[in-house]
């Protein structure tokens, strides 16, 4: 017999008046996996991770836990824990205390507290700090002080909320290399909730995209940010080039595409039919400054804009085609606004936007 | 830094003279009074002597007069509290929006009433042929009007709680309010039921509503004087002792010490209530 997931969503479905906020979820979360859900503001994914949490009821469908239905149980008795997004930290009691809650109230023996407590502070490097006020804190240190209260619990599922949100950027980029260490430690099933791809490129197992209740696509990031399976997705995760194209001919593997003024070359996805129009993408940086003979999957343009980030410079050109394009190349390029340049692209960089 | 009259010190005269006329004048008169050599039937003179205020804190009579008083402030404060936290509770946590705010402003209005005539009130419900007694007549409980809830320390209780309900109300719905949802979630998040919540968190956080409803119930208590002399009966509290000594004995160097000694006792309890019961969280 195979083991449950750790998690499992099936159709879960919830309505607020009118408005769908999730629509007809699947997903099950292995043990041990840190998952991040993405999505933008207002997509749905605090309602599902309240649905998780037991703060909210699906209208439909079931959440399990360890193959248990777990859509009755209310919160407290739920082997879930949530780190919110400010936290909720209790003012009234200090940093020890706030460790402590949830294990007093479970009434673990006073030595089993102290230990557990400890515990978590030194993983958490806040075991200097256990007699602070909460009020005495750094914004980092309370956020540490979030995740020791819900680690010592030794939750089933953590539940993380954008707890990273308030910090800034170097603070964040810390915190999110510590939670990995710590979720990697523990091997624990996490399922953290973002609405910064960045945030969940360098933390998670796998992401599952999020749009207005529905859940776009689900898998390790990097496949999903190489070959999304929609524009939503495509532009979520990072800039590109569309086209919207005519399929001319499907052969064996690869596909010749026609925008109307340029003929592109793509691997082939099952079910193409020759004439119908689809989305493709290029990402900037599968562009590369190259002459090309034969007139597929290349294009020469003008340069209208330039961007410098550091490492590399982001390039605005329109091409002969009559596109804008934008293009990333290493900073030592040499290019100018006003040059001409030629690029290509090879063929699987072509992406078509079809989910199924 | 150089202090510097300007033109914007102007503004500030009404109020100064206000609290002038109305507070420090009274206040510093009470004071030389005390210092008064004190005798009844408005026979004092001027002088200096600690004579009263070593009478008032040593008389036997006095000090039992000071403990009753404590004992139903505290007790009053007590029942206050037991009925105003599940109101307060109630239009804080359960109703939504402004709607509980809207309540307690009703429970405004009757504060508007004389408050001579809302004790008068009492005494039509409380009383030997008062309402109480006379349901109860109807009913058949009891064969004779009973007198427990007139002229007793417990419908002193009750005209209380009655008068200080929406200032302990108040506080508390602010107090309430100011919790974030979110601690509410989290503790049960953690493992607390409704029960475990209410004793570990809600109550804790709303300590400074607490403070401030005892600051309104107690403090103005401890000089409280009509309502132990209407519903009263033999409860004498130091209220009473002090009006007594200014009206009917006429010893008013002795009654303005024990007016002065009042105000020192109270201003101490106020500075240890804001000090240690988180007051301060209200407002910062």
């Amino acid at each position: 017999m195979t083991t449950p997931p750790a998690l499992e969503l099936l159709n879960v479905t919830k309505t607020y008046g009118n408005v769908a906020a999730l629509r007809d979820i699947t997903l099950a979360v292995r043990k041990g996996e840190f998952i991040t859900i993405l999505g933008p503001s207002g997509s749905g994914k605090s309602t599902l991770l309240k649905i998780i949490g037991g703060f909210e009821e699906p209208d439909k469908g079931e959440v399990r836990i360890n193959g248990q239905v777990i859509n009755n149980t209310p919160p407290f008795k739920r082997p879930t824990s949530m780190v919110f997004q400010d936290l909720a930290l209790f003012p009234h009691l200090n940093v020890f205390e706030n460790i402590a809650y949830g294990l007093k109230v479970r009434k673990f023996p006073r030595d089993e507290i102290r230990r557990r407590v400890k515990w978590a502070a030194e993983l958490l490097h806040i075991e200097k700090l256990i007699d602070r006020r909460i009020t005495q804190l750094s914004g980092g240190q309370q956020q540490r002080v979030a995740l020791a209260r819900s680690l010592v619990l030794e939750p089933e599922v953590l539940l993380l909320d954008e707890p990273l949100g308030p910090l800034d950027l170097k603070l964040r980029r810390e915190m999110q290399i510590e939670l990995r260490r710590v979720q990697r430690s523990l091997k624990a099933t996490w399922v953290y909730v973002t609405h910064d791809h960045e945030e969940a490129m360098t933390m998670s197992d796998r992401v599952a995209i999020l749009n207005e209740g529905r859940l776009l696509a689900v898998g390790d990031i990097k496949t999903i940010y190489e070959k999304p399976c929609s524009r939503f997705v495509a532009e979520f995760l990072g800039e590109a080039n569309f086209f919207e194209a005519r399929v001319t001919q499907v052969a064996e593997g690869k596909t010749l595409l026609d925008t109307g003024s340029m003929l592109l070359l793509a691997p082939s996805k099952p079910g193409l039919r020759e004439g119908e129009i689809i989305q493709v993408m290029i990402r900037p940086e599968k562009i590369k400054l190259a002459k090309r003979e034969e007139p597929i999957n290349r294009s020469k343009g003008k340069v209208l804009d330039l961007t410098y980030k550091g490492a590399f410079v982001d390039v605005k050109f329109e091409t002969e085609h009559g596109y804008v394009m934008l293009a990333r190349f290493t900073s030592t390029e040499s290019i100018n606004i006003g040059d001409t340049i030629e690029v290509a692209w090879s063929a699987e960089d072509v992406i078509i936007l079809r989910c199924r | 830094m150089k202090r510097r009259l300007s033109i914007y010190h102007i503004y500030a005269i009404p109020t100064t003279a206000y609290l002038l006329l109305f507070f420090y004048i009274p206040i510093i008169t009470i004071i030389v009074y005390s210092f008064w050599i004190g005798g009844p039937f408005y026979e004092f003179k001027p002088g200096f002597t600690l004579e009263n205020y070593v009478r008032f804190l040593t008389s036997r009579v006095t000090q039992n007069v000071m403990i009753v008083t404590n004992v139903v402030a505290f007790l009053s404060f007590l029942a206050t509290l037991l009925v105003a936290y599940p109101i307060a509770y109630f239009l804080a946590r359960v109703l939504k929006g402004d709607t509980g705010l809207r309540i307690i402003l009703l429970m405004l209005i009757p504060l508007e009433m004389n408050y001579l005539i809302r004790i008068f009130a009492w005494r039509n419900i409380l009383g030997e042929q008062g309402f109480i007694n006379n349901l109860l007549l109807t009913l058949g409980i009891i064969d004779e009007p009973v007198r427990i809830f007139f002229h007793s320390m417990y419908a002193v209780i009750i005209v209380i709680v009655h008068n200080a309900l929406p200032y302990a109300v108040f506080p508390l719905y602010i107090t309430l309010r100011s919790i974030p949802q979110n601690l509410y979630q989290a503790a049960m998040d953690l493992g607390s039921n409704r029960v475990s919540t209410f004793f570990r968190v809600t109550l804790p956080l709303s300590m400074p509503g607490i403070a401030v409803a005892f600051l309104f119930i107690y403090v103005p208590m401890l000089g409280e004087f009509a309502i132990p002399a209407l519903v009263g009966g033999k409860t004498f509290l130091l209220g009473n002792l002090i009006t007594r000594q200014y009206l009917d004995v006429g010893n008013w160097p002795y009654a303005s010490a024990a007016t002065i000694s009042l105000l020192i006792i109270t201003l101490i309890a106020s500075f240890l209530v804001f000090k240690y019961m988180g007051v301060r969280r209200l407002y910062e």
